[in-house]
């Protein structure tokens, strides 16, 4: 039991939150609580996994149960940067004087949905980077600070590689999280099609507002993590590089270029959220190794021989969360 | 919100714990540190009692073959090695944070009690602290410490029996059996001085039977049970040298008790306590038979009817030998005249002490003679600890007096005579046959035990040129070629066939060697019998 008045106010909106999400959204119980996280973490979220698993429908259903404002951009090729952005248009006042006015683009808002990212050009690609890292678009001289809570969730197909443009890593490291949507199982299955053949789909209600999200971020922050327990992510981010002590031979072998610093910083982030969700208000080990895996899939990039041998990434991580000690020297 | 009161699993409702949930935390850890501390000292311990009892099996093998008290060895190799492990365990012992994260992971706290108590010495007082320590104790801190960390037999702990019974394996095994079953190569010297010593063993026994003394007739057929062993090649020379070692150290004992009896019994017998001292001496002159009494003799003579005056005049002589060293008798003197009186009860006491005292000293100069042949077969057998030591005590032997011993044991008069014959002191002088008497020096010669003076050995004078411009010479005498040993060729061969299966059934021999000692004897026997003038009979 825990008396943490504070703590046990927040697991009851977000189970309020779950909740709704749930009467709409069959299974994807680690997606949905990786979105979440990656919201109370201020991150963002890339979903990958192929059409028709409810990834879009995921992020509709979790805009409905926040009040926040909600944008849909559907990359295709010929999108442009300022489709993104907005772009200055020439405006005429009352007195018939001509000016520039800025005509914000669908970036500016609170939840982002860029369907899948990986269709648009690099160039466009990128023009979410500033959005993402520094929550402001600068156009001009001007720079326009984006609404807080302000959370891009983007997603990729990963089969049809023809005529997409896989993110750059510089991209892909400001992502969060990369959460994997995975095919339901039978159950979930009958019961998809019993919701979606038959009645119309139920009504989702806003039960988290903006104000919530924030104070919700800030207890996240609160959440305190031991020397100790910390030492262990920082272990595990360095068992991904090639050249470290730490790191396993496969590692050694297949990786050419581990986690950034940005990884650690998602893992232990996430894993505050974890402990948040489990009304704690201080990380164990178990949080950092379930963090792990989303925090790190798309921050290893394999060498030649990797790729040559298919290995994946999946299997290495798991393999540093198995080897890396949790307690040394005792 | 917790009540304030909690039901215990008894009966009664205690009020809950009063202390604050930081002081609850401190108190838990602490708890928690020392049984953990406790726990590792046990699990080094048990490090230590393995290691120390490995290396104490192998240290007992090691002293039982270099004839060493292996228990004492052993004893301080497991001391040391539990102290040293248990130092290690308190050197190595684990901090609180350590102890902390130990027992979040064993009682699966998902690290509330290691956080809490890595915030509350890192932070002191705080908000977070707090509300990490209530965490914590509401995460529920354990009871009992000795659960979370319990004294347990580690796998050091359980392979320590196997090292235990390797000690006891190494303590009881025979290292006779443990040699290779082939037949070894006997050590010819070993053969040859296990020859000497089991003829002298013989001999001992045969003097000891016509003497009647036990000690000397025991000690005796242990010579001889050790001749045979040597003599047979059951003993390599190490294990030879190590027997006579402590034969010698036996040999010495009971010489040492006989003296003590024959010094008891001369105090008790005789008033004057001078006569006991020359006895302890080894002076021949004040003793009986050193006056040529023959104090049992007269014994029998004087049960069967009476002495006569011929054992008058000895006692008489005696007794003015006695008075002439200064050690006079006065209750001797006293039962001569009652003697002429013809109350004879106070000599026939002094008679019987004489007796046992005389008794007494013939074991001690047997077992002296025993202890001789000993030493002398160390050193032949190339023992430095016997040829450093025989500079010393064997300069002390006095074969002169065992020369003497024999004589008078076999004729008391013509010993007498030869006192008299030597230098004209005679008995008169109860020093008369020490050490440096050019007579008794000339009888030497006749010690059946001692080889026949030869020539001096050839000099040796070596000449040779070291590296160029360097020459060296050397000059030396080889050793004398040992003489032949005087003693009659006695044919005991024939007796040995009927003994020879008692001896087997009663001593301990290895197994594989007990059929070729039956064949040896026996062999010996059957060459005795076919061809009596090469019998392989010992001396």
């Amino acid at each position: 039991m825990n008396d943490d008045t504070e703590v046990a106010l927040g697991r009851e909106r977000l189970e309020a939150l779950r909740r709704q999400i749930e009467r709409r959204i069959v299974g994807h119980r680690d997606l949905v609580n990786g979105i979440l996280a990656c919201l109370l973490s201020s991150g963002h979220v890339l979903l990958e996994g192929v059409p028709g698993l409810g990834k879009t429908l995921l992020v509709k259903t979790l805009s409905d149960a926040l009040h926040l404002e909600f944008a849909r951009i559907q990359f295709t090729p010929d999108l442009m940067p300022a489709d993104i952005i907005g772009t200055q248009v020439v405006m005429q006042d009352d007195a018939g004087r001509r000016h520039f006015q800025f005509q914000q683009g669908p970036v500016f808002t609170q939840l982002l949905l860029a369907d899948e990212i990986n269709r648009a050009t690099p160039k466009t690609q990128s023009a979410l980077l500033e959005a993402m890292e520094e929550k402001h678009v600068t156009v001009g001289r001007t720079a326009h600070v984006l609404q807080e809570p302000f959370m891009v969730l983007a997603t990729q197909n990963p089969i049809e590689m023809e005529g997409t443009y896989p993110l750059p890593e510089a991209q892909l490291d400001r992502f969060l999280l990369k959460l994997n949507a995975t095919y339901p199982d039978a159950g979930e299955l009958a019961q998809i099609v019993d919701r979606t053949t038959g009645a119309p789909m139920p009504a989702v209600e806003p039960v988290v507002s903006a104000g919530e999200v924030l104070k919700l971020r800030e207890l996240t922050r609160s959440v305190a993590v031991a020397g100790h327990v910390r030492d262990y992510a920082i272990r595990m981010v360095l068992a991904t590089h090639p050249g470290s002590a730490e790191a396993t031979p496969r590692v050694r072998r297949y990786v050419r270029h581990g986690a950034s610093p940005r990884g650690v910083q998602a893992i232990v982030l996430v894993a505050k959220a974890l402990a948040l969700f489990a009304g704690r208000i201080s990380v164990s080990f178990d949080d950092l190794a379930a963090a792990a895996p989303p925090a790190l899939r798309h921050r290893i990039l394999l060498n030649f021989e990797g790729e040559a041998e298919g290995v994946s990434v999946e299997d290495l991580i798991a393999e540093v969360v198995r080897e890396t000690p949790t307690v040394r020297d005792i | 919100m917790m009540s304030p009161l909690s039901t215990s699993h008894g009966f009664w409702l205690r009020p809950r714990d009063p202390l604050s949930p930081r002081e609850r935390l401190r108190q838990a850890v602490g708890d928690l540190t020392r049984a953990r501390r406790l726990q590792v000292l046990v699990d080094y311990g048990f490090v230590g009692l393995l290691i120390g009892l490995g290396i104490a099996a192998v240290a007992v093998w090691v002293a039982r073959m270099m004839h060493v008290q292996p228990w004492p060895l052993a004893g301080a190799v497991v001391g040391i090695a539990l102290v040293l492990a248990l130092a290690a365990g308190w050197w190595r012992r684990p901090g609180m944070l350590e102890v902390a994260i130990s027992a979040d992971l064993k009682l699966k706290l998902k690290q509330r009690l290691s956080t809490a108590w890595e915030f509350m010495t890192a932070s002191g007082d705080g908000e977070l602290t707090e509300r990490l320590a209530v965490q914590a104790v509401n995460a529920g801190l354990p009871d009992d410490p000795g659960a979370v960390f319990p004294l347990r037999v580690n796998r050091w702990g359980w392979l320590a029996p196997l090292a235990a019974t390797a000690l006891l394996l190494a303590s009881v095994v025979e290292l006779d059996r443990t040699s290779v079953p082939a037949p070894r190569a006997p050590d010819a010297r070993v053969v040859s001085e296990g020859e000497r010593l089991g003829a002298f063993g013989r001999a001992m026994q045969e003097r000891a039977a016509r003497e009647r003394l036990p000690r000397s007739a025991r000690q005796g057929g242990e010579l001889e049970r050790l001749g045979a062993r040597m003599e047979g090649g059951a003993l390599s020379r190490g294990q030879a040298l190590g027997e006579l070692r402590r034969m010698e150290v036996t040999l010495d004992e009971e010489r040492r008790q006989a003296l003590a009896e024959a010094g008891g019994a001369s105090s008790g017998s005789r008033g004057a306590d001078k006569d006991s001292r020359a006895d302890n001496q080894g002076s021949p002159g004040g003793t009986p038979a050193g006056s040529g009494l023959n104090p049992e003799a007269m014994l029998d003579r004087m049960n069967r009817g009476g002495l006569d005056s011929a054992d008058l005049r000895a006692l008489t002589r005696y007794q003015q030998d006695l008075a002439g060293s200064g050690a006079a008798d006065q209750r001797l003197e006293k039962a001569l005249q009652s003697r002429r009186a013809e109350a004879d009860d106070a000599l026939r006491e002094i008679l019987q002490n004489l007796a046992l005292v005389e008794r007494a000293r013939k074991e001690g100069r047997e077992l002296g003679r025993a202890r001789e042949q000993v030493l002398r077969a160390r050193e032949n057998l190339d023992d430095a600890q016997a040829t450093a030591r025989g500079r010393g005590p064997r300069a002390e032997i006095d074969w002169d007096d065992d020369e003497r011993y024999d004589r008078d044991a076999g004729d008391p008069e013509s010993a007498r005579a030869d006192a008299r014959r030597g230098d004209g002191k005679g008995l008169a002088d109860p020093r008369s046959a020490s050490r440096g008497d050019g007579r008794v020096a000339n009888e030497r010669a006749q010690s059946p035990y001692r080889p026949e003076p030869g020539p001096r050995g050839p000099v040796l004078q070596p000449e040779g040129e070291l590296r160029e411009g360097e020459s060296h010479s050397s000059h030396a005498r080889l050793p004398a070629r040992a003489g032949r040993p005087s003693v009659e060729s006695v044919e005991m061969a024939s007796e040995f066939a009927p003994q020879v299966e008692e001896v087997l059934s009663r001593e301990h021999y290895p197994a594989h060697y007990k059929e070729f000692i039956r064949r040896y004897f026996l062999n010996l026997s059957r060459g005795a019998r076919g061809a009596p003038g090469e019998a392989g009979g010992t001396q």
